[in-house]
């Protein structure tokens, strides 16, 4: 897998998303986001994400994907500009707001963020807990989506004794199981061999087809070709929607 | 919503940090001993002078060739007065045996003494917690006709009153040191424990998780940790009252106090339990509610 992106000197953008008649899920206006006084990540960026659509966030290692995922999840805060969900302006949320903007968003990590000590079932129960299922119910939801990760009959085991792969399938059935209509993955195949990547992004590539709108944060070239999206590119602190062309390159 | 979560989880976290929990537990129960003990000693200096000052007695010597029934009218009229507990008349024979008890082996100095010269007395308690007002009690009864001489232990009286005063200020001032060390002990001690804590707390806010909804797990912790530290401490004061207690029957000087060494009440105990865990749980609070806030920005 080719980790870094070789963009072409005379790489023609077309600059950020152009205005469609599609509902819009998340938009940045004008955002600019800097760590500590440092040059901004991302400077006066603008971008929108159509509800229902499959969307690759790429860019070299550093470039800020990241960022962008934490400020739709609201666990950073703009320096300036507006970030809005559903119409909604969340880039200053905090408490409970906050929280009840995060129970909309599904969300798998590149480091799985699962609690190692608990079981499969236990980890897949969290968000569902938060969001106050119970009994029966909450059973039910976890077998379902343990069964479409294919771990149902491994839930009673720790989490800490899985492969880097399995822990990925934990963390996708736990993103999935409240049926988020917005699905984050912040590198999901990072740490994954290929057959297991290729497993974890035809599970992604599954809730896109459910109607969520589905957004993969990756450097990686072969798995964009692999599964064909709308790729926005980050670069020199802009988001740009690009094409890939040929074997190395993007236009 | 949140006590289902928070309980269970509570308890799991406890399980699962074991080891700096214990730790925790250990920290605290310390602390909280130490603050018992001063508690409990304080406790019983206090008890072990009430039974001083209740035993403290006035005696009344009066003229002599007193006739028996002025005798017989002063002790009903000392009996009569609201404060006096007991009062009762020591003719001069039982006041010379008692003389001798006193005195134990030197007793020979008595040798050939006789009653003459001996005078009647009335001897007399005051009710419990009247004993500070022996000095003006003595001093009035002084003035009763047929009473020659007032016997009373004022100056001793006033030097325990000044000793109690001055113990209370210090020990209240000791208290007030320990009980400030203290919650920022267990305020550092939940926020070490919590520290272990953090990446579930993270991932739980990721997910959307409250913060009440956080707190709960957490306060349950913090409470169940200070209430576990509450009972080690009673444990370790219990054993370390038993070995006091035995060693006051070393001396024979304070022999006499062992079996009138107490200990704390259930209700008082139920009491300190229930501060405990409250200060396990404002602390977690507190730790929580500032990890949360960091988290946020």
């Amino acid at each position: 897998m080719n980790p870094m992106i070789r963009l072409p000197p005379d790489l023609p953008v077309k600059g950020a998303c152009d205005e469609g008649t599609a509902l819009i899920h998340f938009e940045f206006k004008n955002i600019t986001k800097s760590y500590l006084g440092n040059l901004p990540v991302l400077d006066q960026v603008n971008f929108k994400i159509e509800a229902g659509g499959f969307y690759y966030l790429t860019g070299v290692s550093g470039a800020g994907k990241t960022t962008v995922f934490r400020l739709l999840l609201s666990i950073e805060r703009p320096d300036s500009g507006e970030i809005y969900f559903d119409g909604e302006e969340i880039s200053e949320v905090s408490g409970t707001r906050q929280a009840l903007h995060r129970r909309r968003i599904g969300m798998v990590f590149q480091d799985y963020r699962l609690l190692p000590a608990d079981t499969i079932e236990e980890n897949v129960a969290l968000p569902l807990r938060v969001s106050g299922y119970r009994g029966a119910a909450l059973r039910n939801r976890i077998d379902r989506q343990l069964e479409q990760v294919g771990l149902v009959e491994r839930k009673r085991e720790q989490v800490m004794g899985l492969s880097g792969g399995e822990k990925q399938l934990v963390s996708i059935a736990r993103a999935m199981s409240f049926d988020p209509k917005v699905f984050f993955a912040d590198e999901p195949t990072g740490n994954l061999d290929q057959s297991m990547a290729f497993r974890v992004m035809e599970l992604i590539q599954g809730l896109h087809r459910e109607d969520s709108t589905v957004v993969v944060a990756t450097h990686d070239l072969d798995l964009i070709r692999s599964f064909r999206a709308k790729t926005l590119l980050i670069k020199d602190r802009k988001i740009h929607e690009v094409r890939l062309t040929g074997q190395a390159g993007i236009s | 919503m949140y006590l289902r979560y928070g309980i269970p989880r509570g308890l799991r976290s406890l399980r699962t940090n074991w080891k700096a929990n214990f730790n925790t537990i250990l920290i605290l129960s310390s602390s909280l001993s130490v603050l018992g003990m001063i508690a409990l000693l304080y406790l019983n200096l206090t008890h072990f002078s009430e039974i001083w000052f209740s035993n403290s007695k006035i005696s009344l010597f009066l003229d002599s060739g007193i006739e028996a029934e002025r005798r017989t009218a002063l002790l009903e009229q000392v009996r009569g007065l609201e404060l006096v507990r007991k009062a009762e008349l020591i003719t001069p024979r039982e006041g010379l045996k008692a003389l001798s008890e006193t005195l134990g082996t030197n007793q020979n100095i008595l040798a050939g003494a006789g009653v003459e010269g001996i005078p009647y007395t009335i001897d007399l308690e005051l009710r419990v917690g009247h004993q500070e007002q022996i000095g003006g009690v003595a001093r009035s009864l002084a003035n009763l006709p047929g009473v020659e001489d007032v016997l009373y232990t004022e100056r001793r009286l006033r030097e325990v009153r000044m000793f109690f005063t001055v113990l209370q200020g210090v020990g209240g001032f000791f208290i007030a040191l320990i009980l400030t060390s203290l919650f920022l002990i267990v305020s550092h001690a939940t926020k070490l424990s919590l520290h272990s804590r953090r990446e579930e707390i993270e991932i739980l806010s990721l997910v959307g998780a409250t913060r009440g909804f956080i707190r709960s797990s957490v306060i349950v912790e913090g409470l169940l940790i200070a209430l576990a530290g509450g009972l080690f401490s009673v444990l370790t004061i219990w054993i370390c009252f038993l070995f006091l207690r035995a060693g006051l029957s070393w001396k024979e000087l304070t022999s006499s106090l062992q079996g009138e060494a107490i200990f704390f009440g259930l209700r008082d105990l139920m009491y300190a339990l229930g501060a405990a865990s409250l200060l396990g749980a404002v602390s977690s609070y507190f730790a929580v509610n500032k990890l949360l806030k960091d988290m946020e920005t």
